[in-house]
C-alpha cells in the first residue's frame, strides 16, 4: 500500500509537472504576443493622440477590421507609410487580415462557423457565405448604396450576378465583364502573312496554317495550333462562340436548359473533336498541369491560346526576356464569328464581394461609417494608392498615366502589395498604366466585347441541388465533353452521358432553376 | 551468420540488390536535385526545360529574390521558433504522460488509457477544432500551433508500451538508492530512454516544420506565419495563375518565377534535412518498438 501510494503520488506530481509547462508555454507565447502589440499600439496611439490634440471636432478614426485574400507572400504590416495614408484619408483605424488566397475558402468557412467575424470580409456566394448571409450574419447593404457617391455607380447587371434571393449582401469587387480574347503569335501571323480571323473557319484556318505551314520557319513540323490543359475553360469559352448558351440559355418557351443539352454545344464538340483529331491541339490537354499553360506558347511551340485578353501581355514579357525586340510578340482579337453570330463569354463582372457583418457592425450608424469607407476607397486617390502605392515614391504620373519606378526595391513594394484587393473599383476612372501597344489591343478587345458578351441567366439563381451535387454533376459532362473529344466515346456516349446527368440529380436541377428563374422574373 | 556470398546465385542476387536498391535512391534523390539545380537557373532555362543538372549560366538571382525582404527570413525564424518550442513542448508532454500511464499502479489508468483510443478514432474535425482554440483565447498565439497536437496518442502509445518493458528490477534498485519518482524517471527512465527521445523529437520536429495548416487556421497576423505557410502560397500561385485568371485583378502581377518557386523549397526543406544526420545514429533502434536496446 505505502509503495502503491508513493507510485501513485510521483504520477499526479508528473501530471502536474506537465501542466505547469504547459501554463509556461502559454504565457511565454502570449508574452511574445503581447510585446508584438505593444510595439504595434505605440505608433497609433500616437497618431490617434496627435489627430485628438489638434482637432477635438475631427471624429475619432473608426475601426474596422478587414479579411480578404492575399496573392503574395510579402505584405504591408502596420507601420506601412500606405495603410497610414488610407487610414488618414477614411479617418479609419484599420485591422487588416491577409489569408493566402488558396486556403481563403477554408478560413471563411471557419471564420463563418465561430461568429466571430471581421467589420468586412471578402466573400463569394459560396454554400457557406449564402447560408450565413440568408440567416442574417451581414447587413443587407443594396438599399443603401444610391447613398453614396461612388457606391451609387454600381452596374446592376453585376449586382443582379452577386445577388442572393434578390438582395446584395455585399459590394461587389468590380472586374472587366467581356474580358476574353483570342490571343495569337504575332510573328507567325506575319511570317505566314495571315489576317486576323473573323469567322470560326478562319481561326480554324490560322489553326491549320500553324501545324503545317512551318510558321517559325525553322524547317521542321514542330508547331500546332492551340494549347489548352486540364483547366478547361478554353472549351467553355469557344462552345459558346458556336452559339451553345454561357452556362444556362432560354429554350424559347420562357424555360431555361443547360448548355450541354443544346444542339450548339454538339455542333462546338464536333469542331473541338476535329481540331483534336488533325493534332491542332496538344494531345495531352486533358492531363497537362495548368501551371506550364503558358509554356508552349513562350517557347514557340503553339501559337494560339484562348484566355482572358489580357493574357497576350503575361505571355510576351517572357517572350521579350528571351529576346527582347521592339513590337510585341503576342496580338490579342476578339473571338471570332460563329453560326449564331458574334458571341462571347463574359466573365460574372466581379470578383468576390465586401460582406459586412452584423457581428463586428452592429447599428445601422455603424453599417453608414462602414459604407462611407467602402464608398471613399473607390475615389481616384484610393485606386492610386492602393493599386499602385505613393505618388514620388512608388511611381511618377507621366502625362496623366501611372509610370510605376523602375528596380523597385522589394521592401518598398511590400508597402502596397495587396491592398488593391479591397478596391471594388466602383467609382470614377482611375489613370491607368501608360498604354503599350499590347495593352492597347487588350483594352480595345475589351471594350468591344462588352457588346457581344452573353450572359448567364441563372448566375443570381441559388440552386440547392448545386449546392449539394453541383461538383458531381460538372464532372459527368467534364469528363464526357473530353472523351468526346479525343474519341473515345461518339454520340450515344455522349446521350448516355447527358442521361446519366440528368438522373444523377440533373432534371432536380433544371427543374429548380427554372422554378427560381420565373420567380425572379415576376 | 554467414555475410560472405561465394554462390553465383547469391552474387547475382547482390548485384540485383545494389543495382535495385541504388535506382530507387536515384528516384528518390533526382527530383531534389533537378530542384536544387533549378533554383540556380534562370527563367528562361526552365521554360526551355533544357538543361539537366548544371543550369547554363547560374545565378543567384533568386536566392536575392527571396532574400530581399524580410518575409522568408523572418518566416523562417518562426518556423524555428515553433519547432524548437513545440518539439520540446511535445517531448514533456507525451514523455510524462507515457510514463504515468506506463506505472500500473496509476489511478484510474484505464479509464485514461481509453479517453486517449478514443481520441485517436474520433477526431472533432477542423470548426470544433477552431472552437476550442479561439475559446481558450490563444488565437494569433504560436500556443494556437503547438498546443492542440502536443502529445500525439499514436506515439504515446508507443513511448508507453517502450517504458513498460523496461525492467522493474531497475526501479527498485534505485529505489533502494533513495531515488524519488522524479528521481527515477530523471536518472533512470529518460537516459536509457536517449533513442526514443531521438526518434520521436524528431518526428515531432518534422511534423511541426512541415506544417502549414493550423498556422493557417490559427494564426491571423501574417508576420507570424510560418516559412511553411510561405512556401506554399508561393507554389500554389503559380498554378492557379494558369487556371482562373479572370477572377483576379486586371492588373495581376505574374506569378513568382519557377527558379523563385524551387529556392523557396531548398530553403524550407534543407535545414530541417540539416537534423537528419545528427539523429540518425538513434534512429535505427528508435523505432524499433518493444525490446530493450543495449
Amino acid at each position: 500500500m505505502q509503495r502503491k501510494q508513493a507510485g501513485l503520488k510521483g504520477s499526479l506530481a508528473l501530471i502536474v509537472l506537465s501542466s505547469v509547462l504547459l501554463l509556461s508555454a502559454c504565457s511565454g507565447n502570449n508574452g511574445g504576443a503581447g510585446s508584438n502589440q505593444a510595439s504595434a499600439t505605440p505608433t497609433s496611439s500616437q497618431n490617434t493622440g496627435a489627430e485628438g490634440n489638434g482637432d477635438s471636432a475631427k471624429e475619432e478614426p473608426y475601426k474596422i477590421s478587414i479579411m480578404m485574400q492575399s496573392f503574395d507572400t510579402n505584405l504591408p504590416n502596420n507601420d506601412s507609410p500606405v495603410i497610414k495614408q488610407l487610414e488618414a484619408y477614411t479617418n479609419t483605424d484599420l485591422d487588416i487580415q491577409f489569408v493566402p488566397n488558396s486556403s481563403y475558402p477554408d478560413k471563411v468557412n471557419i471564420t463563418l462557423a465561430s461568429g466571430q467575424l471581421p467589420s468586412i470580409m471578402v466573400v463569394d456566394k459560396t454554400p457557406s457565405f449564402i447560408s450565413a448571409a440568408r440567416a442574417g450574419a451581414f447587413w443587407e447593404v443594396g438599399p443603401y448604396l444610391k447613398d453614396y457617391p461612388n457606391l451609387s455607380l454600381a452596374n446592376d447587371i453585376v449586382l443582379s450576378n452577386s445577388s442572393i434571393d434578390g438582395k446584395n449582401y455585399g459590394i461587389y469587387r468590380e472586374r472587366v465583364l467581356g474580358r476574353m480574347g483570342v490571343t495569337l503569335n504575332k510573328v507567325w501571323m506575319d511570317n505566314l502573312g495571315l489576317q486576323p480571323p473573323q469567322t470560326i473557319d478562319e481561326f480554324y484556318n490560322v489553326l491549320k496554317a500553324f501545324k503545317e505551314q512551318d510558321p517559325d520557319q525553322n524547317g521542321k513540323a514542330d508547331t500546332y495550333g492551340i494549347v489548352i490543359t486540364k483547366y478547361a475553360g478554353p472549351w467553355d469559352i469557344m462552345q459558346v462562340w458556336f452559339g451553345a448558351p454561357n452556362g444556362w440559355g432560354e429554350d424559347g418557351n420562357g424555360s431555361l436548359v443547360p448548355a450541354h443539352m443544346t444542339p450548339e454545344y454538339r455542333e462546338a464538340l464536333k469542331f473541338f473533336r476535329k481540331l483534336y483529331e488533325e493534332g491542332l491541339v496538344n494531345e495531352d490537354f486533358a492531363v497537362m498541369d495548368s501551371a506550364v499553360w503558358n509554356d508552349p506558347f513562350v517557347n514557340g511551340k503553339a501559337g494560339a491560346f484562348v484566355d482572358v485578353a489580357d493574357n497576350a501581355r503575361r505571355l510576351n514579357s517572357p517572350m521579350q526576356e528571351k529576346a527582347p525586340r521592339d513590337s510585341s510578340y503576342t496580338n490579342v482579337f476578339q473571338a471570332p464569328v460563329g453560326p449564331k453570330g458574334h458571341r462571347d463569354m463574359p466573365t460574372t463582372g466581379y470578383a468576390g464581394m465586401l460582406a459586412i457583418s452584423k457581428t463586428a457592425v452592429k447599428t445601422e450608424n455603424e453599417l453608414k461609417k462602414v459604407l462611407s469607407f467602402i464608398d471613399k476607397l473607390g475615389d481616384v486617390e484610393m485606386q492610386n494608392l492602393l493599386g499602385y502605392g505613393i505618388e514620388g515614391t512608388h511611381y511618377d504620373m507621366v502625362d496623366g498615366y501611372i509610370v510605376p519606378k523602375e528596380n523597385l526595391d522589394a521592401g518598398l513594394l511590400q508597402q502596397y502589395n495587396g491592398l488593391n484587393q479591397m478596391l471594388t473599383f466602383i467609382g470614377p476612372d482611375a489613370p491607368t498604366l501608360e498604354q503599350t501597344e499590347i495593352n492597347k489591343m487588350i483594352a480595345e478587345v475589351q471594350k468591344a466585347n462588352e457588346d457581344i458578351v452573353v450572359a448567364n441567366p441563372a448566375q443570381p439563381l441559388v440552386s440547392e441541388v448545386y449546392a449539394q451535387k453541383g461538383q458531381q454533376l460538372d464532372n459527368i459532362i467534364a469528363d464526357a465533353r473530353i472523351q468526346y473529344i479525343v474519341g473515345q466515346i461518339d454520340d450515344a456516349g455522349l446521350d448516355k452521358a447527358i442521361e446519366l446527368w440528368r438522373t444523377t440529380g440533373g432534371d432536380d436541377y433544371i427543374a429548380e432553376i427554372n422554378k427560381l428563374y420565373k420567380e425572379s422574373k415576376q | 551468420m554467414n555475410t560472405k556470398h561465394d554462390t553465383i546465385s547469391e552474387k547475382i542476387f547482390d548485384g540485383f540488390n545494389y543495382f535495385f536498391l541504388g535506382l530507387l535512391a536515384l528516384v528518390t534523390v533526382l527530383p531534389f536535385i533537378y530542384i536544387i539545380a533549378g533554383s540556380f537557373a534562370t527563367e528562361v532555362e526552365l521554360m526551355e526545360r533544357e538543361f539537366f543538372i548544371f543550369p547554363r549560366d547560374p545565378s543567384l538571382s533568386a536566392y536575392h529574390y527571396i532574400f530581399s525582404t524580410d518575409t522568408v527570413s523572418r518566416s523562417m525564424i518562426n518556423s524555428v521558433i515553433i519547432t524548437v518550442v513545440g518539439t520540446l513542448a511535445n517531448l514533456a508532454f507525451t514523455f510524462t504522460m507515457a510514463y504515468s500511464l506506463s506505472r500500473k499502479d496509476l489511478l484510474g489508468r484505464n479509464v485514461i488509457m481509453n479517453l486517449v483510443i478514443f481520441s485517436m478514432l474520433f477526431s472533432g474535425g477542423m470548426i470544433p477544432g477552431y472552437l476550442v482554440v479561439k475559446e481558450l483565447g490563444l488565437l494569433d498565439t504560436y500556443a494556437a500551433v503547438i498546443l492542440p497536437g502536443a502529445i500525439s496518442a499514436f506515439n504515446m502509445i508507443i513511448i508507453k508500451n517502450f517504458f513498460q518493458e523496461l525492467p522493474p528490477g531497475l526501479e527498485e534498485s534505485a529505489r533502494i538508492d533513495g531515488c524519488t519518482d522524479l528521481g527515477v524517471l530523471w536518472r533512470i527512465v529518460l537516459p536509457l530512454s536517449k533513442p526514443i527521445i531521438a526518434t520521436f523529437g524528431l518526428f515531432y520536429a518534422v511534423g511541426h516544420w512541415n506544417n502549414f495548416f493550423s498556422a493557417l487556421l490559427f494564426l491571423n497576423d501574417h508576420e507570424k506565419w510560418p516559412l511553411q505557410v510561405i512556401l506554399r502560397e508561393i507554389v500554389m500561385l503559380s498554378q492557379m495563375a494558369a487556371g482562373d485568371m479572370s477572377a483576379m485583378d486586371p492588373n495581376f502581377v505574374e506569378p513568382p518565377d519557377q527558379s523563385v518557386k524551387m529556392a523557396v523549397i531548398v530553403v524550407g526543406t534543407l535545414p530541417i534535412l540539416m537534423v537528419y544526420p545528427f539523429l540518425q545514429k538513434h534512429f535505427a533502434k528508435g523505432v524499433l518498438l518493444g525490446s530493450i536496446k543495449g
